[in-house]
């Protein structure tokens, strides 16, 4: 395995300070790879105990619907869509809900031109609240990629996981938090995941443990969503964030041979 | 050139307990006693409140099979149907043009159309004697359809978004060739003045384009 950047060993407990770190190279980043004045969300369901939701996204002053999914059961993170940058409403019904149905929940989101973000729905019911992850469409240094983990799990305080060659990827994420991105070698890996938490009948510590397999193409960034499952375990959705061409061209293409210019 | 197993979409692993390290206590998911009792919730019926833990549902990411790959490209407007070679890297890392003046080519290490990321296909705008595959490429307007045409016999559509003009010496790399979170097209050829003493023109065209959202 290819070495791992220092940023993997720090833990970003918001993603307002991962935004802050990565914003130097995120505004270097094209802004052309989008049609002008264009960024991109996708949308998440994170909550374990509510059922599929019907997710809208209106202007922020209301009005028609601009972009709709329907039945997101949880677990299921959408593809991006592009949007016009600006600010918008975000909001979830039951699936199924008539269109008169007031939202269970909504929040506004600013789509930035070029930058790309996740709009999840995420906590137990009772507490189910809008999460915006900022994501990364930096291009990882050549023959690297770049993975995350957002700590989406109910149950587990705390989750560290670590590359099966002992490197951290995320030391202690909390509930909700998103780690910063880390820079790993292109290639299969083995992600070692520990989550203690404490019983409250006895008080005693309860460790879960498990590891999960991931490949990481040259060029791409992922995030690895940890979630509950039915009977109390956790389990790691891995979903790509974006890509690079991989292997990067240097320079142009010679592609004529002049006919066209001596006409 | 080696390919990299891409990313699985969505792929969703249960993580399964290993062993008991150290004094740690292990709990099996499947055995896990109730902590106290785990999936008790919201007891209030909440909007949309299922009662109990789900499992994630197992999303489905659009994506190209493993293992298929573009044979086609189709742009109507400008009267282009060709098949695709296979293009690599020189030595120097260079992206090598068809070797046909007639034929497209695919960057085959690169991203396959209809995955994540901006899979690239190049042309020849000329040869030394005639009008080559992408004589008409610079015609292209914003909405223009592409459609890639795969080998297990599927097509990809893809809409023009935009297209630039750049000196070769400063080709931009990172906007046609970095990381974007959705699907997307870039068509290359070559523009702008002819140097007669390197039998090169120095400019490179670059269309860029959007995979189509799925039609009714």
């Amino acid at each position: 395995m290819k070495g791992i950047s220092a940023l993997s060993a720090t833990l970003l407990a918001t993603t307002a300070l991962t935004a802050l770190l990565l914003g130097p190279l995120a505004s270097a980043a094209p802004a052309s790879a989008a049609p002008a004045g264009e960024g991109w969300i996708r949308l998440a369901h994170l909550s374990p105990d509510t059922k599929g939701v019907d997710v809208r996204v209106s202007a922020l002053k209301g009005g028609s619907t601009l972009y709709e999914l329907d039945n997101v059961r949880y677990g299921a993170v959408s593809p991006y869509t592009a949007m016009a940058s600006g600010t918008y409403t975000v909001s979830m019904v039951p699936a199924g809900s008539p269109a008169s149905t007031k939202p269970m929940l909504s929040a506004s989101v600013t789509v930035t031109a070029g930058h790309s973000s996740t709009v999840a729905a995420y906590g137990p019911n009772k507490k189910i609240a809008v999460s915006i992850y900022d994501d990364d469409l930096t291009v990882p240094t050549n023959g690297t990629a770049r993975i995350r983990l957002i700590q989406a799990s109910t149950l587990a305080p705390t989750v560290t996981v670590k590359t099966s060659t002992g490197v951290s990827v995320a030391s202690k994420a909390k509930r909700g938090a998103a780690t910063g991105y880390a820079e790993v070698g292109a290639g299969p890996w083995t992600l070692d995941l520990s989550s203690t938490r404490t019983v409250r009948s006895t008080g005693a510590a309860l460790t879960t443990r498990g590891s999960a397999q991931v490949s990481l193409r040259q060029g791409s960034v992922t995030t690895l969503f940890v979630l509950d499952t039915a009977d109390g375990g956790l389990t790691i959705q891995s979903v790509l964030d974006s890509a690079s061409v991989g292997p990067d061209p240097v320079g142009g293409v010679q592609t004529g041979g002049g006919y066209l210019a001596s006409r | 050139m080696i390919r990299f197993p891409r990313v699985a979409l969505a792929l969703s692993i249960t993580v399964a307990v290993a062993a008991v390290i150290g004094t740690a206590v292990v709990v099996s998911a499947a055995s896990a006693p109730r902590d106290p009792p785990g999936p008790r919730l919201s007891a209030t019926a909440a909007p949309g409140a299922a009662g109990r833990l789900q499992d994630p549902t197992a999303s489905v990411a659009p994506t190209v099979a493993a293992g298929v790959v573009p044979v086609r490209v189709t742009i109507p407007a400008i009267g282009v149907d060709s098949g695709l070679e296979d293009l690599a890297l020189d030595e120097q890392g260079a992206l090598l043009a068809p070797r046909d003046w007639d034929s497209a080519g695919w960057y085959s290490s690169g991203v396959v159309p209809g995955d994540i990321g901006p899979a690239v296909i190049a042309g020849h705008v000329d040869s030394p004697t005639a009008p080559a595959v992408f004589a008409r490429l610079s015609s292209l307007v914003d909405g223009d359809g592409i459609t890639v045409g795969m080998s297990d016999g599927s097509s990809q559509t893809f809409t023009v978004t935009g297209k630039i003009e750049s000196p070769k010496a400063a080709f931009p790399t990172s906007a046609v060739y970095g990381n974007v979170p959705t699907s997307q097209l870039r068509l290359i050829t070559c523009g702008g003045v002819f140097n007669r003493a390197s039998g090169h023109y120095l400019d490179n065209l670059i269309v860029y384009a959007s995979l189509s959202p799925p039609g009714p």
